[in-house]
């Protein structure tokens, strides 16, 4: 075979791992897409049959092998799981491998082929049964199916509810008769909180898992949008919820990838701003006062104030007259439908952008911040719940209904004056708070309940904000504070607008979760309908 | 006059494997990168044989075959099919489709002359 062919292959072949392994990266982002599988197909398929023609009998094995898994993948017989990608972008390793050693023949290779191909074979286990949560620390492990401990965590939230409802016949009979049952039943409460707390835990599994395929993502787009970058991991043992954990991944891996596409300068416009060439992209996790805190930092432009502006004026959602500050003003670049990327990039991806992020983000009972300086670079803050099972809660009263907001979302309480009211023309009312106007939502007519009093100056407002946003909710009366375990609205009652969830009071009653993301989001999307037209569900069957 | 072979394959590699094979046996090649491209050109080059790969990125092999077959030049120019040995269901498809025949990859030079020779042989004269 000639010399000409020979070189003509590894030109190509090396293209196809590349395109294989950037698959792999878009496939994490994107698991279900049927474009990116039948690419990746072509790939191995077309490296098969040149390998084949050629003579390089152990890529030709493999890539053999390979197709057959992504033929499992393209049937639906295996999803594309964390541990299946893995063992994608492992696959592309081996390739790259396989191809270089094809072009320099070492004595000796690297690659156990038969062990390489023996990875891809056990792929069925990667789908089928309950996945075991891992439960490894420094000492003994041992592997439990998720399902069981969440069942035990269940029971232990049950079992919460059943104390603080003896609780509260205790403190019912009055001081005569409590004496040494109160005492028993404080001790009691204080066993219960700790069972809680410790089996929560059981579910607590370190965020390396997620930093751990990081130093690869930012290599790859690093190379692909001409970046030179460090990448800089700290905190990997941070602890957090297992489903926290495997939620957040998709979010954490955009805001690295925007960060070295996007944040990064290309090197010699690094040099000719007096920098290191090198970026730097720093990722780390810490625990502070019941949150999990997650930075993504980059070295590089930092956002451009004057282009975010401009680009709300011109999408839309920002009138050239109004005045904002920065803060408010970077808040936009998690809208959807607005990116300043000038390009749409191989790497970035398309319709895949930062509203996603925060949505996902507040979708966990989380939130993402920016810290940004010109030419010195950006900060993305993400605040996470150690858990999704628990919140803390405020309860408070619409009628003859207790409703629960998360108390990390209000910003504070306000009695309303009649002077600070005002019906906009487009029939939004709003709340005029230290010269901010502010969206005011009634929750009895988003919820379909009868309030006490339909007097907003009767009620009081509580203030939520997320994002930069603040929304006013009109409720009868604030109640107590206190932790709640979330149970999910679908599987028990239909899915309610405005509303993310139940939970059980100690009293026995059911209490319904204010959505404010949700409240946010429908209260700058349509306006209108939150202040003129009833609620088209009610609450009627809880 | 030596016969007019059109090859229709993305891979760079493949195609300079099948131009080389083929111009050792005299026979005069035009190249096409994809399905496309090729069903834009084929009237013009004329072939007297088509080598196509089955599987092509936006309209495959198969496709590509169903859709010649509609230009009445082309209802008896022999098509070959460029399969893998695994492919058992794309020759299938590719019969149906209208393909004369299938090579088998990885085949060597002599083994593909062989077969176009064949095929050019029984061809039917237009």
């Amino acid at each position: 075979m000639s010399e000409d062919v020979r070189r003509m292959f590894f030109v190509e072949a090396a293209e196809l791992v590349r395109q294989f392994e950037q698959g792999v990266l878009r496939l994490e982002h994107e698991p279900t897409d049927r474009e990116t599988l039948d690419r990746m197909f072509r790939s191995a398929h077309t490296l098969k049959g040149l390998s084949g023609m050629l003579r390089y009998d152990r890529i030709a094995r493999f890539t053999h092998n390979l197709e057959d898994f992504l033929t499992r993948l393209r049937k639906g017989e295996l999803a594309v799981t964390p541990v299946v990608s893995d063992k994608l972008l492992a696959a592309a390793d081996v390739l790259g491998t396989l191809v270089a050693e094809a072009r320099e023949a070492p004595a000796t290779s690297r690659v156990d082929l038969d062990e390489a191909i023996g990875m891809l074979g056990d792929g069925h286990g990667a789908s089928v049964g309950p996945r075991p949560v891992d439960t490894a620390t420094d000492g003994g492990t041992l592997r439990v199916a998720t399902e069981k401990v969440d069942r035990l965590v269940d029971l232990v939230g049950e079992l919460a509810v059943s104390q603080s409802m003896v609780a509260e016949l205790v403190a019912r009979i009055g001081p005569a008769g409590q004496g040494p049952l109160q005492a028993a039943v404080t001790q009691m409460d204080r066993h219960v909180r700790e069972l809680q707390e410790r089996v929560m835990n059981v579910r607590m599994v370190p965020i390396q898992h997620v930093f751990a395929r990081l130093p690869r993502l930012v290599r790859d787009v690093a190379q692909a949008a001409g970046r030179r970058v460090e990448l800089e991991t700290s905190g990997e043992t941070t602890e957090l919820d297992k489903s926290v954990n495997e939620r957040i991944v998709d979010a954490l891996t955009h805001l690295v990838r925007n960060a070295v596409d996007h944040g990064i300068e290309a090197p010699e416009e690094r040099q000719r701003a007096g920098k290191d060439p090198v970026g730097r992209v720093k990722v780390g996790a810490y625990h502070q006062g019941g949150n999990v805190h997650i930075e993504v930092s980059d070295d590089g432009r930092g956002l451009d104030a004057d282009r975010i502006r401009a680009k709300a004026e011109a999408s839309g959602l920002l009138p050239a007259t109004v005045v904002v500050g920065e803060r408010e003003l970077f808040a936009f670049i998690f809208r959807p439908g607005f990116s300043t990327a000038e390009r749409v990039s191989e790497i970035s991806g398309r319709g895949v952008g930062m509203d996603i992020v925060a949505r996902s983000i507040a979708a966990l009972g989380g939130a993402i911040s920016i810290r940004t300086e010109r030419g010195r670079g950006t900060t993305f803050h993400v605040t996470l719940p150690l858990t999704l099972a628990i919140l803390e809660g405020q309860c408070l009263r619409v009628g003859d209904g207790v409703y629960i907001v998360p108390l990390a979302s209000i910003v504070e309480c306000v009695r309303p004056r009649a002077s600070d009211l005002n019906v906009l023309l487009n029939g939004l009312e709003t709340l005029t708070l230290r010269r901010e106007v502010l969206p005011l939502i009634r929750l009895h007519r988003l919820l379909g309940v009868e309030p006490s009093s339909l007097e907003a100056t009767d009620g009081l407002m509580v203030i939520v904000e997320r994002d930069g946003q603040k929304v006013a909710i009109l409720v009868d009366e604030l109640l107590a504070q206190q932790q709640v375990v979330i149970r999910s609205l679908e599987t028990n009652y239909r899915k309610m607008d405005g509303l993310a969830g139940a939970t059980i009071l100690g009293d026995g009653s059911v209490a319904l979760i204010v959505d404010v993301p949700g409240l946010l989001a429908s209260s700058r999307a349509k306006p209108d309908r939150l202040a003129t037209a009833p609620s088209t569900t009610t609450g009627g069957n809880l | 006059m030596s016969a007019r072979i059109l090859i229709v394959e993305d891979s760079p590699t493949m195609r300079k494997l099948i131009r080389s094979a083929l111009e050792e046996g005299g026979y005069r090649v035009a190249e096409s990168e994809d399905a496309l491209q090729a069903l834009a050109v084929v009237q013009e080059v004329a072939p007297d044989l088509v080598i196509t790969d089955v599987n092509m990125p936006d309209v495959d092999g198969i496709s590509m075959v169903s859709q010649m077959r509609t230009f009445p030049a082309f209802r008896s120019v022999p098509i070959l099919m460029l399969t893998t040995e695994s492919s058992e269901e794309a020759k299938e498809r590719g019969r149906a489709a209208g393909a004369t025949g299938w090579i088998t990859k990885p085949f060597d030079p002599a083994q593909l002359r062989e077969v176009v020779g064949e095929v050019l042989s029984v061809r039917a004269p237009r």
